[in-house]
């Protein structure tokens, strides 16, 4: 995790470093300028500071120094001038690439992160640039770091492919030691009759400047070693370079259908040798190019936009897929072909825009994880607890929304774990458990969503200090047949869980109705499990984004809504028979009972008969209810809007969605309408629906 | 009646009398377009209309004024506000005719007299009367907390 922190730095500083450079520019024009060089102090103070926080120690010590200087000029006791302003710039390189390379450990780099110290050192002395004229270590001759090159001569076998062996891959193996130029032989290719598909009739010779041991290189070959003939050959010490003389001794090597011998290639290499040092110094340069260029590359890889753009592009993502839905219909309609072929290309191409701006709203919950260490980290210390904090699954992508939205929630559900849910470290001692207690966060994909599990080994719920409470709160009826697990969610019931419950239930629960409502906010469930004496397990459920479903359109009376696909088990056409005999509002269907719902009592809509009711099933943890709707349209893939501050509350519609003719759809919540059918919300409707109109 | 933080107030008509909000709270005046029922609403919640891609809710200010004739004429109208620059609190209203634009310079606002029993708007910012007609300044705040559902 470390290491993100640190590629955040790395970014933050190179933000903080531009910040330097242009101030730099801009006191070069304006010398006296006090709060330019305010401007630099503070962005050497904080270069400094994250530098030592994040372990780039080297990096920490340069800018202390560098800001020593810039300290004495705001102080008036040194002034700037041109060979100060020089020096600084060069000290800004210095920067980047220690925030490149991180520590340096290469003497090289070492030495001249020295020379360089000295100049700065002896400049916040002075006050005047030191006649180093250069670092010696950038001139000094580049050391012989052991590298030799090796003529690897691979004769596979025919057999060779038969055990699944891809030739290929090993030379990928041996390529990622070091440089290395493969040649293929392909003389012994038959011709097609009478080539055998299966076997392999290639031959390779492979040149590789590696630092490794032959060991090393003859290890790649160590699962094929009885399929094929294998040489390794040390031909030279450093690199080669493959010119027209190795060109020649392949072609001449390859229309002889005979493989390079390594005696040709040592006359050539040695012949070659002053050559070979010119393209070892020019090899190093290009490394340095290629670090450059990597460096730059990094500075570009990522950039910081506001996230208010990023909700902006969204919308118009949104947007712009709702008007080529339009376009769709408008070009279904009229039939004609050039406009049906450029619905079709707008419609691949917002389908791509959308993929890819929602994968920009997308966010690992990392950021948000070091709250909730700290806080486990903090409340255990101030409550005398001792707990392991396990989070696997923080690189888990969620829509920043959601992210925000889910802070609160997973904060307080910690909170009530370190809090109530893991004991005292005597108790669990006395309890038989380790005294110290372990948290587990998991987040992890499951189809269309995001489960995030905390998970305690405490005290755990008990059911039935549950089930009393629930009873005396009148929450539910002490004749009530609900499961375990259906009494343990009753404590997200609002009303349930206030501050004197907890403490003589089983200390769970402060809250948990907002959790509920938090997490219902951005489409999530939550759910909680819990044994007594072992722990709770508390899950959410969330989808990925907020904004699109793919729903299903049905029709209740002459309006039409959607249904997240998500949520439906199957659809059954069911005929009026079935609803006439079916008794307390319960189908039968292939002998399992299932309870319904009619959409239009939940609506209030007038009823007529309906032809052929479509019941759709929809389920929730474990229960599972039918919706009765008139007509079952198709299936869309839709964007979910906002009600609005005025809707937000509705108990069954959770959204909207513009359908491809401009006109709008409800979008139906059926957790929502589940946990009111279980409720009894739907019985008893009249009476309701009176009181109801008198609190508006 | 309220200070007052507006210069320009556009006025319309609910069965046989006169109204009038914060003009800069307008956004836009439409016919009125096909609106969605939303179920399970109260009546003053006629549904929700699709303005440019956005979701907005409509209202009809003639009950929740206490009027009882809702049906629509030619010169019914939807007036979309945004009381508070605010994406998700924009309310479209209906209302029986849009009148005119009244700069309140040179106005003489008086204290209003409201006394309709069935109104869920109780607080006016003033009432004015011109061309011999009273026009009542509705508080766009409490509309907007009224239109909550």
């Amino acid at each position: 995790m470390i290491d993100k922190f640190k590629a955040k730095f790395v970014e933050e500083s190179l933000d903080n470093v531009n910040d330097l450079e242009e101030a730099l520019f801009a006191l070069e024009n304006d010398m006296q300028s006090k709060d330019l060089i305010e401007r630099i102090f503070r962005a050497m103070h904080s270069l400094k500071g994250g530098g030592a926080m994040f372990g780039f120690n080297h990096l920490s010590d340069f800018t202390h120094h560098l800001e020593n200087i810039f300290d004495k000029v705001r102080n008036n006791k040194l002034d700037v001038t041109p060979d100060l302003i020089s020096l600084t710039f060069s000290a800004v390189d210095e920067i980047k690439s220690l925030l490149d390379k991180g520590d340096l450990t290469e003497k090289e780099d070492l030495d001249s992160y020295h020379a360089f110290m000295g100049r700065i050192q002896s400049f916040s002395e002075t006050g005047a640039a030191a006649s180093v004229a250069e670092s010696p270590a950038t001139t000094a001759p580049v050391a012989d770091d052991g590298e030799k090159t090796y003529l690897i001569s691979f004769v596979p076998k025919e057999e060779l492919l038969q055990n699944g062996t891809n030739p290929l891959f090993l030379l990928d193996d041996l390529h990622a030691l070091g440089e290395g130029f493969s040649i293929v032989y392909t003389h012994k290719v038959p011709s097609f009759e009478p080539l055998e598909p299966e076997n392999n009739y290639c031959l390779w010779q492979i040149l590789l400047t590696t630092t490794e041991s032959l060991n090393e290189i003859k290890d790649v070959f160590i699962f094929v070693e009885d399929e094929c003939d294998l040489t390794v050959e040390e031909v030279c010490s450093g690199g080669f370079e493959v010119n027209q003389g190795i060109k020649k001794l392949i072609s001449n090597a390859r229309s002889a259908n005979s493989l390079i011998k390594v005696s040709d290639l040592k006359i050539l290499l040695k012949k070659d040798e002053p050559a070979a040092k010119e393209t070892e110094i020019k090899d190093t340069e290009d490394k340095e190019q290629k670090k450059k260029k990597a460096f730059k590359e990094h500075k570009i890889s990522s950039i910081r936009v506001s996230s208010m753009k990023i909700d902006e592009l969204v919308n118009l993502v949104s947007e712009l897929v709702t008007v080529q839905a339009q376009l769709s219909v408008y070009a279904d309609k009229k039939g004609e072909n050039d406009i049906l072929g450029l619905a079709e290309n707008v419609q691949k191409l917002s389908r791509q825009l959308r993929d890819n701006a929602f994968e920009i709203s997308l966010i690992p919950m990392q950021s948000e994880l070091m709250r909730f260490q700290r806080l486990v980290r903090d409340l255990s210390k101030e409550l005398g607890k001792e707990i392991d904090f396990v989070i696997e699954g923080g690189d888990i992508e969620l829509d920043k929304n959601i992210i925000e939205h889910l802070t609160d929630p997973l904060l307080h559900i910690l909170r009530n774990s370190v809090d109530h849910g893991i004991e005292m470290p005597d108790e669990r001692v006395a309890a038989g458990k380790s005294p110290k207690g372990n948290i587990y966060f998991k987040a992890y994909h499951a189809g269309a969503n995001v489960l995030i599990e905390v998970t305690d080994d405490g005290k755990g719920i008990n059911v039935e200090d549950i089930r009393k409470k629930a009873i005396a709160k009148g929450i539910i009826d002490d004749t009530a047949d609900l499961s375990d697990k259906e009494i343990l969610n009753l404590i997200f019931t609002s009303g349930f869980s206030t501050r004197e419950t907890v403490s003589d239930v089983s200390g769970r629960g402060v809250g948990m109705d907002v959790v509920r409502k938090k997490i219902s906010e951005i489409r999530g469930e939550v759910s909680i499990d819990s044994e007594a004496g072992q722990g709770t397990t508390i899950t959410l459920r969330l989808p990925l984004t907020l904004s699109i479903i793919d729903g299903l359109l049905v029709k209740v009376v002459d309006n039409q809504y959607v249904i997240p696909i998500s949520s439906i088990e199957k659809i059954f056409a069911l005929n009026q028979g079935q609803l006439k005999n079916s008794f307390n509002k319960v189908v039968v269907i292939d002998n399992e009972q299932i309870p319904y719902v009619d959409m239009r009592d939940v609506f209030k809509e007038e009823k007529a008969e309906m032809e052929v009711p479509q019941m759709i099933l929809v389920k929730h943890d474990d229960k599972r209810l039918g919706l009765l709707v008139d007509e079952v349209l198709g299936e869309y893939q839709t964007v979910v809007k906002p009600l609005g501050r005025y809707l937000k509350t509705h108990e069954v519609v959770s959204g909207a969605s513009i359908l491809g003719d401009g006109t709008i759809s409800l979008v139906i919540d059926t957790n929502r309408v589940l946990q009111m059918n279980s409720s009894g919300k739907f019985k008893g409707k009249k009476k309701e629906e009176g009181t109801k109109r008198e609190e508006f | 009646m309220s200070e007052n933080s507006y210069s320009t107030l556009l006025s319309f008509k609910l069965q046989d009398e006169f109204f009038a909000i914060d003009a800069m709270r307008v956004n836009h005046i439409l016919e009125v377009p096909e609106i969605t029922k939303v179920p399970n609403t109260p009546a003053f919640m006629v549904g929700v209309l699709n303005l440019h891609g956005n979701i907005i809710p409509v209202v009809d200010l003639r009950l929740m004024m206490g009027f009882e004739n809702t049906a629509l004429t030619n010169d019914s109208a939807v007036v979309v506000i945004n009381p508070e620059d605010q994406h998700d609190s924009s309310l479209g209203v209906i209302v029986d005719m849009v009148k005119e634009v009244v700069e309140t310079e040179g106005l003489e606002i008086k204290p209003t007299v409201a006394d309709k029993e069935e109104s869920m708007l109780r607080n006016f910012h003033g009432t004015f009367s011109i061309e011999d007609q009273f026009v009542h300044i509705i508080d766009i705040e409490e509309l907007v907390v009224a239109a909550e559902v």
